[in-house]
């Protein structure tokens, strides 16, 4: 799976990251924390192989730098933070997926057409397939992108923020679509701002400040170490079961 | 829904068809009509008989469609040019002057004016060469500097005031140089050969085609950097190329035209109205409307005031602006983006 060896950024003599390693679980959906500022969108950028950077990231033993673009797009797809909203329709954004399996001929054939439509189905946007992308709103149009990194048919899900712009229910119906996503083989690892959404949806937790990984591990052992309570500086509370950290 | 039916319709057979047809039209106005008119039964002669002392031959194989071919191809490489650059730098506003093929090509055509005089005959490869050499200076400092997307208009825009001042202080220098420059900068394409053109259409259609070998690539710059290379794109090496492509194109067309404008700008948001978003419809789409356009206003300028010519790049800033200025108003209108 991936895995971050002592992974480190600088950038005009800041650190932006230093020495982050953790090795994802299999079929795991995990949260990455941290403040604004602490290097999550760094590391992402890192995964992505958009950052150049110390240390190594590897997929299955391979280190992913390395990987042709095509190649590491077959194994591991990114929904960055801030996405465009192109004047296409959902469906042809959806096909844009299938971008790493298609060679210069440009030539889509049945296998890429089924998982488009399984992408489009996973994500209950079938009704939606033939409206144009500026005409959804913010969680339609977030599960439109999700659909497309569906297509790509990566075993690694990397989402940077992906509920930012979501209302309190499709933010709810986008992670249990995530949540659901690990269930059938997919790895997940989202960068959270929300710490109680982060609680309740994911297995694993990695916190970062400053640059630097001060937890990894389970939800359960960073529940236990009040690990989220003494980086953020907030409180926890257990109401009907479910546990809420507020300022 | 809209977008999607008139996408469907212009880039079917029928509607390739229907623009082909156009364009074969166009040509044929262009042939036919101007200072002096040839019927169509001359032109059949003079096509298939080709015989040399008839007037009508003469005035087809010398003027008309050497003419009517360079039109086609000014249409086609400015309005590819264009489609490359928006797509690559992701700005509406992008147009082939913004990478230095404008201010490239008229620096260099000034130096070979000022201290070569006699060798005018080489202006248009001079202007060839002024215009790719500036676009692979600006191309380069930008690719150094590490910031592709913007920083490539902000390049353009240093490069193309320094070398306008060069073109104003080499032009203060000799009045006979600005002249002739002058004559070359609104753009025309009175007295082109077919000898001049050979090369710059196979430097056109090589970048056409190799424009649309990588329209699925160039149309996942939609998606931002970060999308497009999650999705195996080689977004550095590809927006090389599409400027190369688009600089070359360019530059062949400057060759035998001379700068002319607006093609390049308003060509590309015309096909995007036409064809939708995706970069293989509207690089099609832009090369059938850019060839039409250029055709139907070079041959304004001939008929208007004749036999007196405005030359075609006076023509096409007249019609492109306004032109422009209503898309942009009705883009206002629909609150959405072309």
């Amino acid at each position: 799976m991936l895995q971050c060896n002592s992974v480190g950024v600088t950038l005009g003599g800041k650190e932006i990251l230093s020495n982050v390693s953790f090795t994802l679980r299999q079929s795991a959906f995990t949260a990455v924390l941290g403040k604004n500022g602490s290097g999550k969108s760094t590391l992402a950028a890192c995964i992505c192989a958009q950052q150049k950077h110390t240390g190594q990231i590897t997929l299955c033993g391979s280190d992913l730098a390395s990987l042709p673009p095509r190649a590491r797009a077959q194994r591991i797809a990114v929904l960055p933070q801030n996405v465009p909203t192109p004047n296409i329709t959902v469906r042809e954004l959806v096909s844009l997926g299938r971008n790493p399996y298609i060679g210069l001929s440009r030539r889509m054939g049945d296998e890429d057409f089924a998982a488009i439509d399984r992408a489009l189905t996973r994500t209950d946007l079938g009704a939606f397939a033939d409206r144009m992308l500026p005409t959804l709103s913010g969680g339609e149009r977030q599960r439109a992108y999700l659909a497309m990194i569906l297509a790509q048919d990566a075993d690694v899900l990397l989402l940077d923020e992906p509920t930012t712009y979501m209302d309190i229910r499709a933010e709810a119906e986008f992670l249990q679509l995530l949540r659901a996503l690990t269930a059938e083989g997919k790895t997940l690892l989202v960068i959270l701002h929300d710490l109680t959404l982060a609680a309740k949806y994911a297995d694993d937790v990695l916190i970062l400040e400053h640059g630097r990984q001060t937890f990894c591990g389970t939800k359960e052992e960073c529940l236990k170490k009040c690990a989220i309570e003494s980086t953020f500086s907030v409180r926890r509370i257990n109401v009907d079961g479910e546990v809420l950290f507020l300022a | 829904m809209k977008n999607e039916r008139k996408t469907f319709r212009i880039c079917s057979i029928g509607g390739i068809t229907l623009m082909a047809l156009m364009l074969f039209c166009a040509l044929l106005l262009g042939v036919v009509l101007g200072s002096t008119k040839v019927s169509l039964a001359e032109l059949w002669r003079g096509l298939f008989w080709k015989e040399e002392a008839h007037t009508a031959s003469i005035i087809l194989y010398y003027l008309r469609l050497p003419r009517v071919f360079a039109a086609l191809l000014a249409g086609v490489g400015l309005s590819v040019s264009g489609v490359l650059l928006q797509s690559v730098t992701g700005n509406e506003l992008a147009a082939p002057n913004i990478i230095g093929v404008n201010s490239g090509a008229g620096f260099c055509c000034i130096l070979l004016l000022t201290f070569f005089p006699k060798i005018s005959a080489a202006l248009p490869f001079a202007a060839a060469l002024g215009a790719f050499g500036t676009t692979l200076l600006i191309v380069s400092v930008a690719a150094k500097l590490n910031a592709f997307r913007g920083t490539v208009i902000l390049c353009g825009i240093a490069f193309t005031s320094v070398l306008n001042a060069g073109i104003s202080l080499l032009s203060l220098l000799d009045g006979d140089v600005l002249t002739a420059y002058n004559a070359f900068s609104v753009g025309g394409l009175s007295g082109v050969k077919f000898e001049q053109l050979w090369l710059p259409a196979a430097i056109i259609f090589t970048c056409l085609i190799l424009s649309l070998v990588l329209s699925r690539r160039i149309h996942l710059l939609c998606l931002g950097d970060a999308l497009a290379a999650s999705l195996g794109v080689r977004v550095r090496a590809l927006r090389l190329c599409c400027l190369l492509c688009a600089s070359a194109s360019a530059a062949a067309v400057v060759s035998f035209a001379g700068l002319l404008g607006f093609v390049g700008l308003v060509v590309p948001h015309i096909a995007r109205r036409l064809a939708g978003q995706r970069t293989s419809h509207v690089l099609i789409t832009s090369a059938f409307v850019g060839a039409i356009l250029v055709i139907l206003a070079d041959l304004l300028g001939r008929v208007l005031l004749a036999p007196t010519e405005i030359p075609v790049g006076v023509i096409m800033a007249l019609i492109g602006a306004p032109f422009f200025f209503i898309l942009l108003l009705q883009r206002r209108d629909q609150g959405a983006a072309m």
